[in-house]
């Protein structure tokens, strides 16, 4: 059948709703019936793909029924750690994520366009959910890879923590097997002397809405850059780190035409393959929000380069 | 294959039910065509317009493209349960009568709990808020301006009861 408006879940085969009551046991349900078997946390995407009859399942798992995997909790030592079923409205209701990863809750502020602005999403969407769908991954993951988050995942054999920037594969779906489940993602203590930038274009036409995360840290004299990240959302479905560009940059004093130049090399290198117009506006985003990272880290010694 | 329905508990405007539902039964077909309360509208069913809006807890949701079983244990309150038992309209519904607050009418129940989620979240919702937070709500009659003055009306008359 194929997909059509109007249409609910009547036309649809039956399935089974597994409520498992621990994660190991939620593991060992996806290690059993591999496809056959979707997991669901907010179901914002979930449910819209079964109805476009995008995919078929014969198992639903619901991970909500598994107590204990909402909270935000904040230790020194660990910083941030939020629970994988933890909506995105919590996380920007959250004082804790507000003071202590403002840029993240900037990011999920501005979700993709569409049905990801409603009220309904904000309120069922939940960060497990999103970091382990292709599309909204591309949101919110840039910030959390500037962050340095990790991803915590457990399976049947235990538990492991995978960097963010590690997280997905080529189709921006998570990189973690069929007998593994996200528990808990893992944001650590900022410097406060750190540019953290976000920055959002919306969607032109057939071109994607595209997002850039900066990190820019200068040296204690606040001459050289000690540390740069460009992490670039929405040309590929994983998030891009642009390694070279930051390269050109660091250890090197700020220079208006070293900044152009980086956006440059940023846009070239992740969107290889990508049309020149898509390229074009990723520099652009780019040099705005490395420009604005600039001033952001120099704070109130800024000289508005 | 022969698929066990499950039990289903929840509370919808106050009112506890118990019953039997199939997995893929959606919060919307439930309280349309189980519970018969028709004020949440079957409209675009890819979750777009908003007809189908219904507050679950206290979050907006838009119950076409939510499973039943995901409220399970939770309270749902739908536009019939907005107005008090004995019939006295809710501030909301009676501002939007007062500004002619709809067209047609039927996008109108989703707007109503939309709007009464974001009140009782953001006591202090300026424009901007109104907007961004209805952006989920679409009229086809475009009758988008009278909507926004009457929930401005109710977050003032609200501001100035505290």
């Amino acid at each position: 059948m194929p997909p059509t408006y109007f249409s609910d879940l009547e036309g649809i085969i039956e399935f089974e709703y597994i409520e498992p009551k621990t994660t190991k046991e939620a593991c060992s349900l996806r290690s059993q019936y591999l496809e056959r078997a979707k997991v669901i946390a907010g179901g914002t995407k979930l449910i819209a793909s079964i109805k476009q009859r995008e995919i078929n399942l014969q198992y639903l798992i619901n991970l909500k029924s598994i107590p204990n995997l909402e909270y935000i909790n904040y230790e020194d030592e660990e910083g941030l750690k939020i629970g994988a079923l933890t909506t995105l409205f919590e996380i920007s209701q959250s004082s804790l994520v507000n003071d202590k990863a403002k840029i993240f809750v900037e990011a999920v502020q501005q979700r993709a366009p569409g049905i990801n602005r409603t009220r309904w999403a904000y309120y069922m969407a939940t960060i497990g959910g999103h970091l382990c769908h292709p599309v909204s991954s591309a949101d919110i993951a840039p910030t959390l890879i500037i962050l340095g988050a990790k991803a915590v995942v457990e399976g049947l054999k235990g538990w492991k923590t995978i960097p963010l920037e590690d997280f997905f594969d080529k189709t921006g779906g998570p990189t973690f097997q069929n007998d593994e489940v996200l528990t808990e993602v893992r944001i650590p203590k900022q410097s406060a002397e750190m540019g953290l930038v976000y920055m959002k274009s919306s969607s032109l036409l057939d071109s994607p809405a595209l997002n850039v995360a900066v990190l820019l840290q200068l040296d204690a004299k606040h001459v050289n850059i000690e540390e740069l990240k460009i992490v670039i959302g929405g040309i590929t479905p994983q998030p891009l780190e642009a390694r070279g560009a930051e390269a050109l940059m660091k250890e090197k004093p700020i220079d208006n035409d070293l900044i152009e130049e980086t956006a440059h090399a940023a846009a070239k290198e992740v969107g290889e393959g990508s049309d020149p117009e898509t390229q074009e506006r990723a520099k652009e985003l780019i040099e705005e929000a490395v420009r604005q990272a600039v001033d952001r880290a120099i704070g109130e010694f800024a000289l508005g380069y | 294959m022969e698929i066990a329905k499950k039990i289903l508990k929840v509370k919808v405007n106050g009112r506890p039910y118990e019953m039997l539902i199939k997995p893929k039964t959606t919060l919307l077909q439930l309280l349309r065509n189980d519970l018969g309360l028709t004020g949440a509208k079957q409209a675009c069913m890819d979750n777009s317009c908003g007809a189908c809006t219904v507050i679950v807890d206290k979050m907006a949701v838009k119950a076409c493209s939510v499973l039943a079983l995901q409220v399970n244990g939770r309270e749902v309150t739908t536009v019939e349960g907005l107005a008090s038992r004995d019939g006295k309209l809710h501030p909301l519904q009676q501002t939007f009568l007062d500004f002619h607050a709809f067209q047609c009418g039927f996008c109108t129940p989703g707007k109503l709990m939309s709007a009464k989620a974001m009140l009782d979240e953001n006591l202090h919702p300026n424009e901007e808020d109104i907007r961004r937070d209805m952006e989920g709500n679409l009229c086809r009659c475009t009758g988008y301006k009278q909507y926004i003055d009457a929930i401005k009306a109710v977050a003032q008359k609200k501001e100035g009861a505290k």
